[in-house]
């Protein structure tokens, strides 16, 4: 199933979505607040690719997810990095710096 | 690993997780909402824009689900029972495309099964079949055919042979009498250790044992077929220890074989192979190297591969062959099953293939059909495949519905497909072949999975494409239901022209093998048939070697003068094949012939008329005389007079004295190279057939008398030499049967799915022939508007179907008897056939549009 919105690079939705969460738990709501405060609007992520998105990042292991109470004290799902998640986030990282460099430098000639 | 827990922990957990997913869903649209309202909308707007902003939330709930999901599984169950709801409502549009499928499936799998039986599956009724192969030669001159050994051979192999055991049996005819009459029947000669080596399972008592076979000691004891058993013995289970007499000797019975034992060959009796020359005697298949052939089974030892037995056996052969003087030749093992690559198999394999491209064209051509079908019921279904992608289902998921649904009709199909396989093979063999099928055939695993591979192959053929293009256009297209007709070129049309085709190239196929029948019936053998009976003489066997049956040939001759029948020739029954060269020529330059010997009356008797020289005559005892064929001739001296040449055949030469006319004496077959030599006695232990032309049956029962005033103990058949024939062609009429029978199927498939699309089209068409009516348009304009487009269609598919008819008639040139593959009256039968049958298919839709009130029509909209 396809579910990255086709600006993103594919595979980047799962990378800013661990780094997200690598600054304590949130819930889906607050991820895609925060990945569209964070990129000053320019990344709107559609819950149609999120929700998928945090299922499979569940499903590999690289996120938790708990019931709790929001700001507002409604019952929220929140997600938390796990130690393989962690992981994971560097080794994506490193995968992204070296491919950005790679367009980068491709571009500068 | 760890994600296949965590896909179970979900399965389980199933329900508990999608409540919260759509919990977590709804929290995000409130937040947003309230994030709205915050930035000055109206509460009411804010709902609206939060809802529209969140995108497609049952495709994001699907998607998230699907994450998962095993790949297909709880979808794939979805489907089915949506399918089959929909099948339970539409049993007429299903028992329709079941009976199309299913035919098409079965005649597949029944074919299929036959070829798996004859030519996968090994021996039956043998213990391992696995570790047994057969051993032949391969012939050199000839490519592709594999022969037996000669007993010396096997005798050298199975001595020394350390990688595998090896036993062999002989085949010949014998006369079996179980007390109540004599009959010839086929006995395999075995080796003692036959039995043992095969393991061959028994329906009562034991085998063939070691020293029971015991050169010039053999034990006068028989093993009996299973069907001999039943038939001449009704199954009599005391029937171990019982005498019967073979050749004139009595013979004790020592066990029969089992049902499931076929033998290799439909053999009904099993002697020991040491009992031969006592049985058959003067015949010298136990010492010399040039008698062909015994079959030989080896048993490979434990441990040991085929590549090193063949190692084996290749050296221990050419060693035996050059001490006895042979050229070399490759040794080949192959499996026990009954197609191996001996003679007639490739012709079997050929038939089988032929038919095989006939079949699968009717697959293909039932796939069509139903694919149209499918494609008209998604038609109907636009609304609803519209409101499910609208509902957010992706294009691929209903792809998937559509697909199942197919699938459920075609594992219906493929049930009753198999049950013809299990059912028509057998049927088949028995009423129209009229014999037992030397082969055990039945629906096996191998069979199963094939069907599978077929049915599913023809699931994607049939339903895939009208999956793909119902759901084609999206959302709004589907939904205002339009977009079925735009496309350039229209699916249903082709299916319908792929239909057309294969329907005419399967019916110009059978068209034109029945009219090779045809031919064949009106062939000119080249002599006259009418009027000649053949005299079979069967001697007591025992009694009468070489030399006395050519005493009493002698004897029957005179006797037959003096007793006034003067209209008889003598031949030497069947026939000889044999190689012939130009004298000083190698060996390797020779060119298969066929030698017949007969008596000096012969080409007189059969009215077959010299072309150049003179036949031979009773004064004239040349040896070296012989009358050859215009084949002959034309292969060995062409464009020259042949009468004064020579040629060498079976290390002599001989000398052509007189050229005849091609007769097809031999059979309908075109006419081999054949030369004639002087009748001198019998050829081997058969009595040379007595020909006879007479109008009165009462000439035939003095022959009769003749023969018993001579020998009281001979029996005599007569029968017409037109039998021959006739047997011949009934023989024949078995390819124009099957290609009838399936041409006939493909023009009923063709005809309900042109009916079906015209059908169609018109219905789609009713607004606008309403409009043209309404506008003064005379019906005729309407009709002939109506006939062009299907027209169009028609005629491609004609062509098309004619071209391809024209390649495929070539494959059937062999059984046309003269008649060309392009057969205009053939073709332009087949094509007229069809125009005439669309006319009418296209004709009675359209007759009932215009019958609608343009009114009506209009208002239905």
């Amino acid at each position: 199933m396809k579910s990255e919105p086709p600006d993103l690079l594919p595979g980047t939705l799962d990378l800013l979505i661990l780094k997200t969460l690598a600054r304590g738990a949130m819930h889906g709501y607050g991820i895609a607040q925060h990945l569209k405060a964070a990129s000053r609007d320019v990344l709107q992520v559609g819950e149609s690719s999120l929700y998928p998105a945090l299922q499979r990042l569940l499903l590999n292991g690289w996120v938790t997810a708990e019931w709790g109470a929001s700001e507002n004290n409604r019952r929220a799902r929140f997600y938390t990095l796990t130690a393989l998640g962690r992981k994971r986030l560097t080794a994506e990282r490193q995968e992204f710096d070296r491919l950005v460099l790679a367009i980068q430098q491709v571009l500068a000639i | 690993m760890g994600t296949v827990f965590r896909r179970l922990w979900y399965w389980v957990r199933q329900r508990e997780i999608e409540y919260g997913l759509e919990e977590e869903l709804e929290f995000h649209r409130a937040l947003k909402q309230q994030e709205l309202e915050a930035e000055g909308l109206s509460p009411e707007d804010a709902r609206l824009t939060a809802r529209r902003e969140l995108g497609n939330v049952t495709r994001a709930r699907e998607d998230s689900r699907a994450v998962w999901m095993w790949p297909w599984l709880e979808t794939v169950w979805h489907d089915a029972r949506y399918a089959l709801r929909a099948v339970r409502r539409q049993p007429g549009f299903v028992l329709l495309s079941v009976v199309v499928l299913g035919v098409a499936i079965g005649l597949n799998a029944s074919l299929f099964t036959v070829f798996a039986a004859a030519a996968l599956r090994p021996m039956t009724g043998v213990a391992e079949p696995a570790t047994l192969v057969v051993v032949s030669g391969r012939v050199p001159q000839i490519p592709d055919l594999l022969s037996g050994l000669s007993i010396p051979e096997f005798d050298v192999l199975a001595a020394e042979a350390t990688t595998a055991e090896l036993a062999a049996e002989r085949r010949m005819p014998v006369r079996f009498d179980s007390g109540g009459g004599a009959r010839d029947m086929t006995a395999a000669f075995v080796t003692g250790n036959y039995f043992e080596l095969l393991g061959v399972h028994m329906e009562h008592g034991r085998g063939v044992l070691a020293d029971e076979d015991t050169r010039g000691a053999s034990v006068p004891v028989a093993v009996l077929s299973y069907s001999l058993w039943y038939t001449q013995f009704g199954a009599d289970p005391a029937i171990v220890g019982r005498t019967v007499r073979v050749a004139g000797q009595p013979h004790t019975v020592i066990g029969v074989t089992s049902r499931a034992f076929a033998g290799s060959e439909r053999s009904r009796v099993w002697l020991p192979l040491a009992s031969l020359p006592v049985l058959r005697p003067g015949n010298t298949g136990l010492d010399r190297p040039q008698d062909c052939c015994a079959e030989v089974y080896a048993r490979l030892r434990p441990g040991a591969t085929r590549a090193q037995v063949a190692t084996e056996l290749q050296t221990l052969s050419d060693r035996f062959r050059r001490t006895v003087g042979q050229d070399v030749r490759p040794i080949v093992l192959t499996g026990t099953q009954a197609l191996r690559g001996r003679r007639g198999d490739n012709q079997s394999l050929a038939i089988i293939g032929v038919l095989f491209l006939g079949i699968m064209m009717v697959l293909l051509l039932a796939c069509a059909n139903v694919g149209n079908l499918l494609l008209a019921r998604a038609a109907t279904r636009r609304g609803e495949i519209g409101v499910r992608l609208s509902l957010g289902a992706a294009r691929s998921r209903v792809v998937r519905q559509l697909l199942t649904e197919g699938l459920i009709l075609v594992l219906i199909a493929a049930a009753a497909g198999l049950a013809i396989a299990a059912w028509l093979p057998r049927f088949v063999m028995n009423t129209v072949a009229r014999q037992p099928a030397p082969f055990d055939i039945g629906p096996d695993g191998l069979v199963f999975a094939y069907t599978a591979a077929i049915a599913g192959i023809a699931c994607l053929a049939a339903a895939l494409a009208p999956a793909l293009h119902a759901t084609r256009g999206g959302i709004t297209a589907t939904l205002k239901g339009d977009a079925l007709s735009r496309s350039r070129v229209p699916l249903r049309s082709l299916l319908l022209g792929v239909q057309l085709a294969l329907t005419v190239v399967l019916l110009t196929s059978a068209g034109l093998l029945l009219r090779g029948v045809a031919a064949a019936r009106e062939l000119d053998l080249g002599f006259r048939v009418e009027g000649v009976s053949e005299v079979a003489v069967e001697l007591p066997e025992p009694d009468y070697d070489a030399e006395r049956m050519r005493t009493f040939l002698a004897d029957l001759s005179t006797a037959l003068q003096s007793a006034g029948l003067t209209s008889v020739a003598f031949a030497a029954p069947g026939r000889a094949t044999d190689e012939a060269r130009l004298p000083g020529r190698g060996a390797n330059q020779t060119s298969p012939v066929e030698r017949l010997d007969v008596s000096s009356s012969y080409f007189a008797l059969l009215d077959v008329p010299m072309t150049a020289g003179r036949s031979f005559t009773d004064r004239d005892r040349n040896p070296g005389a012989a009358v050859v064929n215009e084949t002959f001739a034309r292969r060995f001296w062409p464009g020259e007079n042949a009468v004064g040449r020579s040629f060498v055949a079976e290390n002599r030469t001989l000398e052509v004295i007189g050229v005849v006319r091609d007769a097809r004496v031999l059979g309908l077959d075109p006419v081999p190279p054949s030369y004639f030599v002087p009748l001198t006695g019998p050829r081997g232990t058969l009595f040379p057939v007595l020909l006879l032309r007479s109008n009165q049956p009462s000439e035939a029962a003095a022959v009769t008398a003749v023969v018993e005033r001579l020998e009281p103990r001979g029996r005599v058949t007569v029968t017409p030499m037109r039998n021959r024939f006739d047997f011949e062609l009934a023989e024949l009429a078995l390819a124009p049967l099957a290609a009838s029978v399936l041409g006939l199927f493909a023009l009923g498939l063709a005809t309900v799915g042109m009916f079906g699309a015209f059908a169609y089209a018109v219905r789609q068409r009713t607004r606008e022939i309403g409009i043209r009516l309404a506008l003064g348009a005379r019906s005729a304009d309407v009709v002939r508007s109506i006939l062009s487009g299907n027209a169009r269609v028609v005629a491609l598919g004609l062509g098309v179907g004619l071209l391809g008819a024209a390649a495929v008639s070539q494959i059937l040139r062999s059984l046309l008897f003269g008649l060309s593959p392009l057969d205009p009256l053939t073709y332009a039968g087949v094509a007229l056939l069809l125009a005439a049958v669309a006319f009418v298919a296209s004709y009675a839709p359209t007759r009932i549009a215009l019958r609608v009130d343009a009114a009506t029509t209009l208002r239905a909209e």
